[in-house]
């Protein structure tokens, strides 16, 4: 039996903005119960505007306004076996303890987060001093060398300057940042969207690699469902705010659950199939208002009375399968 | 050729070609004036009740004519004129100082004009970009803000306003003293600085006070913008401790500041010309004082002259050191 080394329970949290005069909030993460096994890849997949980046940031704890955690909690077992409560932390042990050594992040946009003024190699040695981690200097260039060739850059890239590399080398040069001191979750926000199909093949394989060799865990966020297909062992999957559905990787790509689900795999392309895909109509709702009811009543094709009144419950089918959908909520 | 030799070259074709035309703008309107120098002199000759009968009048004419060169025509005028500036210097005598040239008028000004320009220009930066990172990056955002309507209200003022209603607050309301005007011709060149660093002291502090709105503004607003870039929220989720990040915003702030510290120099220009005056500092300012009280228009021009080899030599050094500091800007043929 696998151990979760993340919990986290009824984290709910989301947006204040205004507009114009008038405060609103921007429910992006609503209610979300997940855990994190050893050694695992666990995906979140889902349409863009469905929350997925708000959930991550939330679970990494780098919560800058106007993002506010309403409620929840997140627990987390270090690689020494600690079990740390993250909502009970300042935010300074948070800095100094867990990320980049427990837990680190490849932020979405991670093709532009990198220092336009400090040299590559300079940005990795930051990262030591950060966590005043000593280690001599040529250790860090060799280090860097073999890591940035490990994900197909070549060596010459620890003195260039970001703007002299493309968007697809900046993202992997991201990528061996989040990597660097071996921790024991990464959390990647679309970590391979600057990139080629081909390139993006090449990185997926190489994170797999390292991940099995450093028996770390990955959550992967990505709209992407063939990323998922290749990548997960398990899949979570979020439509506005809310997890819909999950499962094991393999189950819920046999026998997608909810009608969400099942229009997202219907989407992809599978070999040999000739026919025109259908993709699934209209958007995900305004989190300001989310409908009533199910927030995916207004899309779904199965969509019952229930749906547009009360929020569907969550129906285990198995230990590690669950799906919030009413048609699967018998009351036997 | 070396693309950075002739990236220097351009440069500094590119600053010959602006003195060109802030001599030609400067000719062109000398020569529109209803009258030239020969006249104006003779004219100031009679009023002041000088006993001269026609023909002196009429040959001292023709001499001073000659003197300026400004019976010649207006081709060759403007020839010889680009010679002077341009090639030897010579500017002519000034009327205020007659028979001393103008080169040595300035040329003895120019000195304290520079320390005090340079030192308005460089400590005015200083203070205002570093009340404005303060600002920026200050949890009492009371003072900050009090701070910055203060620098917006007085920012849009030109400068040369703000130097003489303080010199009215100054010396009319407060009833303070002013320094006295003279030069130490004597001592050492030790004894010299430290005695043009005293004299400089007032006026640079009066310079400074209304010197610092500019950088404050900007700085404050860059910073403020900085934080919120990707890379800094990037290396604070990093785990960045908060004084890295502060220096990293502060690094990444400075930089096109810049060019308000040459640009700076230029703004200064004509308000420390004022400040010079009021406070009897011995530099350009007072002596440009002295050629329009006197119509001295050699010395005007010669003024002028200098205010543009000023602005273009400063563009040019910012051009040459940009890249030097920012990496995103790099010299032709550099990597
Ligand atoms: N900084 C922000 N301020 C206000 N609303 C935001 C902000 N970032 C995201 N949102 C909103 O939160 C919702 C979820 O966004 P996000 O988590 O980025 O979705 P995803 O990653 O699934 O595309 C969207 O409706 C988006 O408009
Ligand atoms: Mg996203």
């Amino acid at each position: 039996m696998s151990l979760d080394i993340l919990t986290v329970n009824n984290l709910d949290g989301g947006y204040e903005v205004f507009i114009g005069n008038r405060r609103v909030f921007v429910h992006a993460v609503d209610d979300v119960s997940l855990t994190l096994h050893d050694n695992e890849v666990l995906g979140v997949a889902g349409e863009s505007g469905c929350g997925k980046s708000t959930l991550a940031k939330m679970v990494y704890g780098g919560i800058i306004p106007p993002l506010v955690v309403r409620s929840g909690s997140i627990s987390l077992v270090t690689r020494g076996g600690e079990v740390l409560e993250m909502n009970k932390l300042d935010i300074d042990t948070i800095r100094r303890k867990i990320w980049w050594i427990e837990i680190s992040y490849i932020p979405q946009n991670s093709m532009n987060v990198l220092n336009p003024l400090k040299r590559i190699k300079d940005q990795f040695i930051g990262v030591f001093k950060y966590h005043n981690i000593e280690m001599d200097k040529n250790e860090i260039i060799k280090y860097l060398k073999d890591t940035l060739t490990t994900l197909s850059l070549p060596p010459e890239v620890i003195n260039a300057y970001p703007h002299q590399l493309s968007g697809g080398m900046r993202q992997r040069v991201v990528i061996a940042l989040s990597l660097l001191f071996n921790p024991r979750i990464v959390l990647a926000d679309e970590p391979t969207t600057a990139v080629d199909v081909v390139t993006q093949r090449v990185i997926l394989s190489l994170l797999k690699e390292w991940r099995e060799n450093n028996k770390s865990s990955f959550i992967l966020i990505s709209h992407d469902m063939s990323v998922h297909a290749y990548m997960d062992n398990r899949i979570a999957i979020m439509y506005a705010g809310n997890i819909v559905e999950l499962g094991n990787t393999f189950d819920v790509f046999r026998e997608p659950l909810h009608p969400y689900t099942k229009a997202l795999i219907e989407s992809l392309i599978r070999k040999g199939d000739k026919s025109i895909r259908k993709g699934l109509a209209g958007q995900p709702p305004d989190l300001i208002n989310p409908p009533p009811g199910c927030r995916f009543h207004p899309r779904c094709p199965y969509a019952i009375n229930i749906c547009r009144a009360k929020e569907p419950p969550t129906t285990s089918l198995d230990k590690d399968r669950y799906v919030r959908c009413w048609l699967y909520a018998n009351p036997r | 050729m070396h693309p950075l030799i002739r990236y220097v070259l351009q440069r500094a074709a590119l600053a010959l070609l602006v003195v060109w035309t802030g001599i030609t703008i400067t000719f062109v309107l000398s020569r529109l004036m209803p009258f030239n120098a020969a006249d104006l002199f003779i004219s100031r000759l009679v009023a002041q009740g000088g006993t001269l009968t026609g023909e002196q009048i009429e040959a001292m004419r023709r001499q001073l004519l000659e003197l300026y060169g400004l019976e010649k025509s207006i081709i060759e005028q403007y020839l010889i004129f680009l010679r002077n500036y341009m090639v030897t210097g010579e500017m002519g005598p000034s009327f205020a100082y007659f028979p001393t040239s103008v080169k040595d008028v300035i040329a003895k000004a120019l000195p304290w004009s520079l320390l005090l320009l340079i030192m308005t220009s460089v400590v005015s930066w200083l203070v205002g970009n570093g009340i404005g990172i303060l600002a920026a990056l200050t949890k009492h955002r009371r003072v900050s803000n009090v701070l910055e309507t203060i620098a917006v209200a007085f920012q849009p003022i030109p400068f040369a306003v703000l130097a003489i209603s303080f010199l009215v607050f100054y010396a009319l309301i407060l009833k303070l003293p002013i320094p006295a005007p003279g030069y130490v011709t004597t001592g050492s060149a030790i004894e010299m600085l430290i005695y043009m660093l005293r004299r400089a002291a007032f006026p640079l502090m009066v310079l400074v006070l209304f010197g610092w709105f500019g950088g404050f503004v900007s700085m404050k607003a860059i910073a403020l913008k900085m934080r919120e870039e990707d890379f800094i929220v990037y290396s604070f989720l990093q785990g960045a401790p908060t004084n890295s990040i502060r220096y990293m915003i502060f690094r990444n702030s400075i930089l096109p500041q810049f060019t308000g510290l040459v640009l700076g120099l230029s703004r200064v220009f004509i308000g420390s010309l004022l400040v010079e005056y009021i406070f009897n500092y011995p530099g350009i300012g007072y002596i440009l004082q002295g050629a329009i009280a006197n119509a001295d228009y050699n010395l005007m021009l010669g003024v002028l002259f200098f205010a543009t080899v000023a602005t273009a030599v400063a563009t040019f050094i910012l051009d040459l050191v940009y890249p030097l500091i920012d990496p995103r800007i790099r010299y032709p043929g550099q990597g």
